[in-house]
């Protein structure tokens, strides 16, 4: 066990994890370089478009040592979003140091530090790692400094290292052997077993990533789920070989590596859980473990009703990896029936959107996000909503709550200001800032969810020109004063429109949303009225023109080809269309009329 | 003798040549060109001329047969008056070889300003009995803004012109719809021209088209066209200007005295067949449509070289020349298609015994639910004897059209 080193990397987006990764595997040996993919662990296509992780992968490196000692090096990636903080934290409890990689030339960003000061409450031993110091605007000392000032860490023996270019890499190699502490526990001990992330294969089921505390786990092993209570008999175990699962006789206490059941449903598997042996149960379960709750909600639709039931099956498909994805079926009256879908926030919900339509070639129209309303009702019962359609007469409301968020900021000083003003339009209640140094400033803020779930990280990015970093945490419900916003068109509601929005602006988002949507529906050959009203009483008001005129006044015989082509394109147009009544409004209008860009 | 030869097909002569370019033009046209083109393209399209006539017009499948008989001959543009007389006259001249009927219509197609006056009579002689004159507008103003290069006295003088050269059969283009017009000049232009009595009116809206001064202008918001309503308010107008001064409105924006209507282009409505000679010329002969080449460099290049000379091509006659291209066959439904949306734009509608004629099906089985649908919205009506648009339907009849395709 003297042997083993279990370390995950915390890093800010595009500060070099993936890079490092793959420098630390060819490093070690274990692949060669024809093998490697570039970044072998981010394997899916959006990952690596993205520069993100999304699902947690791990690797076993076998490293010698200078002294001709063999070392077993697990790295367990983490994924490096907010939306994903709970999987972070499961990743982390399943190490026993981090590598804290940062760009020499960018500092530490809000991300970065919400993730160290998870590595800290799960008292891993954090080492610091100067990458990108090959770059011109490389300053390794102001880094260093930055990450003694703001962290408080020592990071005077920090290796200054270039992942992209292989400067320096066997230092990192000696600062996890000297720096990271051996595994502890006790082989003897009854199982006792952490899951940290879990993956669908159509062979083998549920492939569950675990790290071994206590005891030792082999097939045949009759294991428990605790938190679920499921029982499972192990098929096999393994250890993570690069890109690749390598079978192994038996995982043992402080080893990482995974086992299948034969499980047929991820959900059976849910990260945090502990596994021990049913016949030998260990006393106590990990603490820390959460069932993870969606917390953003939008309804999705296929583009062609037709496809309704391609879209379960890939919904369906998505889920086998995606504990954290739910949907149940939705039926809209302008957009028929689909699916309403939970996320853990809006990342996570671009990205399933994304994969929707990339990977299952689906065209989709997803309705404006939602967050989970409680709402009480004047009979004292209580309601969660994540639909804005549902939501009660205003009659039967006595008072809605809203979740509300911790929202951290690290912001360069020249655009404290821009931030500030953007954090009080969206109604933030200043908690404090704190410089973290000459040049840049953490600015705490309380967040309705609401307010951040749909353009907020955008708008952030675009008033630091790119520079502001953020990150949140949910802290609870408050009481606030809400309204549903529906949007008529031609008198009926359009339900896919319809989103909770607080009073006081809730004018004036009515009011750019009919003007949005004026701009997106074609004259008919009646007057259309778009109106946005809050109960019975319309706060905006546009008026689409009739349709006077619609005629090709020439068409003679060298016309004839070119005008049926114009006839078809405008009957096209209108088979992507849906009734709202007797309008016919064009799908890409949901979408656009959400926008609500910064003008 | 097949049954289209016995009805007579047209026969189109495209001249891609203008003066100068009107700002709404996307026409195939070129400006400016000199002497030296103009003669070169006469040749090959004489050539050409030659070629289709010793093969049986394309129309047929068995070329061997009687020569297809034409009763309309339209020259169009372009504006074949910005060549020179000459020239025009040689074209005129290889027209009269054409299997012609005995009262083919023949239009010669001009704009009021190409100091060809003088010529008109040698025209008429040349089989010329019918004119197209764009006139557009008549305020002076609005041609100088649509860069007509004409004024209203010059139209006048062309009228007299024409009438003393023998020609009485007239038609004149109007345009309505216009930057800055209003009910007001649309008005007096329909008077001025009433005046003049011609036998026929066309009367346009101003359809903007992409890649033209005119869009450009609007885009950049220099200009603005009027409003829907203004536009249907002039078209209404004219409707009732023209009808009451004995004009009847027989196509969505064509008007002519009882017996004036323009066989050459009911004839395409109808789907009767034509052929197009001459850059860019759009042929069809019942199954298929085409389009001629609108490389000049290829037209030239093909039928004005030595090398495509007729005797050389008589030798090996295996692959018969030609410039076609976007050969587009059609398919029943497509003809069905197209008979919809080109026989309603004449307002006696389609009667119901010819489309059962020409397809062996009965319209109502084929388009019963759009003819359903577009009764209910108002925009045709549905008689046993023929389906048209009704005057919304005139307004918004692509909104019938593309129930169709």
């Amino acid at each position: 066990m003297k042997q083993i080193r279990n370390f995950c990397i915390i890093a800010h987006i595009d500060h070099g994890k993936s890079t490092l990764a793959d420098r630390l595997i060819e490093l070690a040996g274990t692949l060669t370089q024809r093998e490697m993919q570039n970044q072998v662990l981010d394997n899916m296509d959006l990952e690596r478009e993205r520069g993100i992780t999304i699902k947690a992968q791990s690797v076993r490196l076998v490293y010698t040592a200078p002294d001709g000692q063999e070392y077993i090096l697990n790295l367990i990636d983490t994924p490096g979003h907010v939306d994903f903080t709970y999987e972070v934290s499961r990743s982390l409890a399943a190490c026993e140091g981090a590598l804290l990689i940062v760009d020499a030339a960018q500092g530490i960003e809000a991300q970065t530090l919400a993730n160290v000061y998870l590595a800290m409450d799960n008292n891993l031993e954090i080492v610091p790692v100067i990458n990108k110091i090959d770059l011109i605007a490389a300053d390794p000392e102001k880094t260093k400094a930055d990450i003694e000032n703001i962290i408080g860490l020592d990071a005077s023996e920090a290796p200054l290292i270039s992942a992209k270019n292989s400067i320096n890499i066997p230092d990192v190699f000696a600062s996890i052997v000297d720096k990271i502490p051996p595994p502890q526990g006790d082989p003897n001990a009854p199982l006792k077993a952490l899951i940290f992330d879990s993956l669908y294969d159509a062979y083998k089921g549920v492939i569950v990533f675990i790290r071994v505390m206590d005891g030792s786990i082999k097939k045949g092993t009759k294991a428990l789920f605790m938190a679920t209570g499921k029982e499972f008999e192990i098929v096999e175990v393994g250890y993570f070989g690069p890109g690749k699962f390598v079978q192994s006789p038996e995982l043992k206490a402080g080893e990482v590596g995974y086992i299948t059941a034969s499980i047929k449903n991820v959900r059976d598997t849910t990260i945090g859980d502990t596994i021990t042996e049913s016949s030998r149960p260990t006393p106590e379960a990990f603490p820390g473990y959460k069932h993870v709750n969606s917390m953003v909600f939008c309804g999705i639709f296929p583009a062609d009703g037709a496809k309704y039931q391609d879209l379960r099956d890939s919904l369906d498909k998505l889920r086998l990896n995606d504990a954290a994805l739910q949907f149940e079926p939705e039926t809209s009256v302008a957009l028929g029936f689909g699916f309403r879908c939970g996320f853990l926030g809006l990342l996570h919900l671009e990205i399933i959107q994304e994969r929707l339509e990339r990977e299952y070639n689906l065209d989709l129209i997803t309705t404006a996000p939602s967050v989970i309303y409680k709402v009480h009702k004047t009979d004292d019962t209580m309601i969660e909503l994540s639909n804005p359609a549902d939501l009660p007469d205003p009659s039967r409301i006595s008072f809605i709550e809203e979740p509300i968020v911790k929202a951290e900021i690290l912001v360069p000083a020249d655009y404290i200001g821009p931030i500030m003003e953007l954090c009080q339009e969206r109604r933030g209640i200043y908690l404090e800032m704190e410089y973290m140094d000459a040049s840049r400033a953490l600015l705490r803020y309380e967040l309705p969810l609401n307010e951040i779930i749909y353009d907020f990280f955008d708008t952030l990015k675009s008033r630091s020109k790119g520079y502001a970093s953020f990150d949140y945490d949910l802290i609870g419900y408050k009481e606030s004063d809400l309204v549903k916003l529906d949007i008529l068109v031609h008198h009926e509601p359009v339900d896919a429109l319809s989103f909770i929005v607080y009073a006081k602006t809730a004018a004036e988002r009515g009011r750019r949303m009919a003007e949005k949507l004026k701009k997106e529906i074609p004259r008919h050959q009646f007057e259309i009225p778009i109106q946005a009203a809050i109960g019975s009483k319309v706060v905006a008001r546009e008026t689409i023109g009739a349709l006077r005129k619609d005629v090709l006044s020439k068409c003679y015989g060298g016309d004839i080809t070119r005008k049926k082509k114009l006839l078809e394109k405008q009957k096209e147009g209108k088979k992507r269309m849906r009734s709202i009544g007797v309008v016919e409004v064009p799908q890409q209008a949901f979408m656009n009329v959400l926008k609500l860009d910064e003008d | 003798m097949r049954e289209s030869n016995a009805k007579g097909m047209g026969l189109y002569i495209h001249i891609p040549f203008c003066v100068s370019k009107c700002a709404y033009c996307d026409f195939l046209s070129f400006e400016g060109m000199g002497r030296d083109i103009h003669e070169r393209y006469v040749r090959a399209l004489v050539r050409e001329m030659q070629y289709t006539r010793g093969h049986g017009g394309y129309c047929t499948a068995s070329s061997e047969t009687s020569p297809p008989l034409y009763d309309t001959v339209y020259i169009g543009g372009g504006t074949p008056t910005a060549l020179p007389p000459p020239l025009l006259c040689a074209i005129l001249q290889e027209v009269q070889q054409f299997n012609l009927a005995p009262n083919a219509e023949i239009t010669l197609e001009m704009n009021p300003s190409t100091n060809q006056l003088a010529s008109l009579a040698s025209y008429a002689c040349l089989g010329i009995n019918r004119l197209s004159i764009g006139l557009q507008a008549w305020q002076d103003e609005f041609l100088r803004g649509l860069r007509r290069s004409h004024t209203s006295t010059e139209f006048i003088e062309t009228m007299q012109a024409a009438r003393a050269a023998g020609i009485c059969n007239i038609n004149v283009d109007l345009m309505f719809g216009l930057p800055w017009q209003s009910l007001w000049h649309w008005r007096e232009s329909i008077t001025q021209v009433l005046a003049c009595k011609p036998t026929h009116i066309s009367a346009y809206s101003l359809t903007p088209a992409e890649d033209t001064p005119l869009w450009d202008a609007l885009e950049a918001g220099k200009i603005k066209l009027p409003s829907q309503t203004s536009d249907r308010a002039m078209y209404h107008e004219a409707i009732h200007m023209l009808s009451k001064a004995g004009y009847e409105h027989y196509e969505l924006s064509n008007f002519a005295k009882p017996g004036y209507e323009s066989k050459h282009n009911t004839n395409c409505w109808l789907r009767e067949p034509y052929v197009g000679l001459g850059l860019g010329a759009h042929s069809f002969n019942g199954d298929r449509r085409w389009r001629n080449t609108m490389d000049m460099g290829r037209y030239l290049g093909v039928w004005g070289s030595p090398t495509s000379d007729m005797t050389q091509q008589s030798e090996g006659m295996a692959h018969p020349i030609n410039t076609h291209e976007d050969v587009e066959i059609l398919t029943q439904r497509d003809a069905m298609a197209e008979a919809m949306f080109l026989g309603l734009r004449m307002t006696k509608g389609i009667k119901l015994q010819d489309f059962y004629r020409n397809f062996g099906q009965q319209l109502t089985e084929c388009f019963g639910h759009e003819l359903k649908m577009l009764t209910a919205k108002g925009l045709i009506t549905c008689t046993a004897e023929n389906i048209a648009l009704t005057p919304l339907g005139l307004d918004l009849a692509n909104q019938v059209f593309e129930a169709f395709v």
